[in-house]
């Protein structure tokens, strides 16, 4: 029975034109996007001469100002740092000594007197500064040894899709975009999750309905669609990959963890779509905007629209990425390329794993119910 | 008095402040074809989800198959086939996949399985359609699958809820026949109906609900004898005077007499000549005498006389 259930999921999965649409389709569509746009911009780098910058510094930040010198120091620097007061800096900028002034507060900012390229980088470097100033004190934490490395990984990238080798990865700023696109798709299973929970409840769907008024019992029923689900949603995973690495995207060198990342997203998503189709009453279609919406608002803060949001949420609210699963894949995938070991990668792994269980246990805590109030 | 498969005793369900089923009580015996008859929002579909346990009730018991009916009757569930109202198939999946994977739900036997799958698709006439997906198929054809993916593991006892809702006249007549031979071959069928004339062709006994209540249950014949009306008289005819009108209330089993746009229409109770008398009343009055029908009461008299004509849907 469970068997015959099973295959019985798959094909009815695999031949949804929803699933064709937006797990085959739009993941690929979304890759090639991202590969032609950042790969076109790999072409056009060009190296330039170092930018002479003013730096205020309104508040002592070490970090900061060690990246800073490191930068300058470097045989190729891209900044030339002056250190001025407040007043100084101005001066300097107003006669076009400097082409910003970059001001060190509780915050990073900077204040331009014209746009051009070099104030385009000057802030482009800001923002990386602010996503990977939790690299960089985790790594302070966690891997003090590496932590030269990682400053040095700034003045190093001299060219916008160049990779900088640590720990044989790649910490390039459109890798982890894609790192972020892989989550997405690992995360936009949930609609799977949440037609598993319909598709089993009698008061939600026709199907549900005469399912419930069969024999099998319902934990087979469901336990079967769930399988044949994450069948189809690990073999998307892996084939989004795959298309990412034939691409030549250099997702660094530990290939395996990353399937093994995709993977295990793929299974958190699902389980959450279902524990999203198996809470209240709503109607079927109520569930799959709450599970779009909440999907859609974890790619966002995950950093997959603008990086800057997620340096946002976890500097003012960090719990909403600790518990935020597409976050957690994104970092999970990220740490990979950083560290050595897996110490990182493990808790994120566990944590997604935690997660995963939660979801399918409430699911089916929900779903247990056999007969209905109204249909 | 044969076996009793399904016993309904004071029923009752709400839906917060309304009663949906109010103290029914059912007996269904083997081998019959119980009609469910009741206008809309009677609390025939409601009685049948909670009979087949998929719905909760207030109060009340239900024996199927001398056993009571709960969610984990796995046994019980075994033997019941449902034809719900709505055409519940997978989309994705064609005509065979379909009646397959909801017989495969009861039957686990693969070799077993194939056989009744393929009396099924012979039953419904549907074997020049089984690689079809669902939505190539007509509204016909689909209710036809609708029957065999609710019906092909053979269960004793079938319930169609409505299976003939727009349906054209030939797939009508084909699942009519269907169900028929269903109960021919052993199956006890409980079949809700709108449509009077399919309930008169195919039950042998018939219970109407109304407001969640089982107005009255009986065999055809017996549902007619309760009503008053038992025969209407049709004359096309002139000139029909109000004095001739009070001769033909005068008479003895004439009840109503209505005369519009050259008809006149005689409603009687009892009585085994009453054509005569009326033809004869009307001959020593000179009037002039046209077609003439004599009706016996339908089930459909019979249904509205009991359930009342105010429209349903209109009301609160």
């Amino acid at each position: 029975m469970f068997f015959h259930n099973l295959k019985y999921s798959i094909l009815q999965t695999i031949k949804q034109k929803e699933i064709i649409m937006w797990f085959i389709l739009f993941p690929f569509f979304m890759i090639t996007v991202f590969f032609a746009v950042f790969n076109g911009l790999g072409e056009k780098t060009e190296h330039f001469n170092d930018i002479p910058v003013a730096v205020v510094f309104e508040k002592d930040d070490k970090t900061f100002k060690t990246v800073l010198d490191e930068i300058s120091k470097s045989d190729e620097p891209i900044f030339n740092v002056t250190y001025a007061d407040k007043t100084k800096a101005q001066s300097l900028l107003k006669n076009g000594d400097v082409n910003a002034i970059i001001t060190v507060n509780d915050d990073i900012s900077m204040s331009v007197s014209e746009s051009g390229i070099a104030n385009t980088i000057v802030h482009e470097f800001i923002t990386q500064y602010r996503v990977q100033k939790d690299i960089i004190n985790e790594t302070a934490k966690n891997n003090p040894e590496k932590i030269q490395d990682v400053i040095n990984s700034f003045s190093k990238e001299q060219t916008v899709n160049e990779n900088i080798s640590l720990s044989n990865g790649n910490m390039d700023v459109f890798v982890s975009f894609f790192f972020s696109l892989i989550a997405m798709i690992a995360m936009n299973t949930a609609n799977m999750g949440v037609f598993i929970a319909t598709e089993n409840q009698g008061n939600l769907s026709k199907i549900g309905a005469r399912k419930c008024l069969s024999p099998t019992p319902k934990i087979i029923s469901i336990l079967s669609s769930y399988l044949a689900n994450c069948i189809v949603a690990i073999a998307l995973s892996v084939i989004a990959v795959t298309y990412i690495l034939i691409l030549g995207v250099n997702l660094g060198n530990k290939i395996a963890m990353i399937y093994l990342s995709a993977i295990i997203g793929s299974i958190t998503g699902i389980s959450f779509g279902f524990f999203v189709g198996s809470i209240g009453r709503m109607s079927s279609g109520v569930k799959f905007a709450i599970s779009m919406v909440v999907t859609m608002t974890s790619y966002v803060c995950s950093g997959l629209m603008s990086s800057d949001i997620k340096v946002v949420i976890d500097t003012y609210v960090p719990i909403i990425n600790k518990l935020n699963p597409t976050a957690r894949i994104a970092d999970m995938l990220y740490c990979l390329n950083i560290y050595d070991d897996y110490r990182i990668f493990t808790e994120h792994l566990v944590v997604l794993l935690i997660m995963t269980v939660i979801f399918i246990t409430g699911g089916f805590m929900f779903t247990r119910r056999k007969k209905y109030a109204s249909l | 008095m044969g076996t009793e498969i399904v016993k309904i005793e004071n029923l009752v369900k709400r839906y917060k402040e309304l009663i949906a089923v109010d103290h029914l009580n059912l007996s269904i015996e083997e081998g019959e074809i119980f009609g469910l008859l009741g206008p809309n929002g009677s609390g025939k579909t409601t009685t049948i989800n909670c009979l087949l346990s998929l719905l909760t009730f207030d109060k009340g018991s239900i024996k199927v198959f001398g056993k009571e009916m709960t969610p984990s009757s796995y046994d019980i569930k075994k033997q019941i086939g449902v034809v719900m109202q709505d055409v519940a198939v997978i989309e994705q999946l064609n005509v065979y996949q379909n009646i397959d994977y909801f017989c495969g739900l009861y039957i686990n036997d693969k070799k077993t399985r194939k056989k009744y799958v393929d009396e099924a698709i012979r039953f419904v006439g549907l074997e020049d359609f089984v690689k079809f997906l669902p939505k190539k198929l007509s509204g016909g054809l689909l209710r036809r699958l609708n029957i065999a993916c609710g019906i092909a593991h053979k269960p004793k006892l079938i319930i169609f809820d409505e299976p003939t809702v727009a349906v054209d006249p030939q797939s009508r007549n084909k699942i009519l026949e269907g169900i028929k031979e269903l109960n021919k071959n052993g199956a006890t069928i409980i079949y809700t109906s709108h449509y009077m004339e399919e309930v008169e062709q195919l039950c042998s006994r018939i219970a109407i609900i109304d407001k969640g209540k089982n107005l009255v249950t009986g065999t055809k014949e017996e549902l007619k004898k309760m009503v008053k009306n038992t025969e209407t008289i049709t004359i096309e005819t002139e000139n029909i005077s109000d004095k001739i009108k009070n001769k033909l209330c005068e008479s003895e089993h004439i009840y109503e007499v209505d005369y519009s746009d050259g008809k006149l229409n005689v409603k009687c109770s009892g009585g085994k000549h009453n054509l005569v008398n009326v033809l004869g009343i009307l001959a020593e009055n000179n009037i002039p005498v046209g077609r003439v029908y004599s009706e016996l009461p339908t089930l459909n008299d019979v249904f509205l006389e009991i359930t009342g004509k105010a429209l349903r849907d209109m009301e609160g």
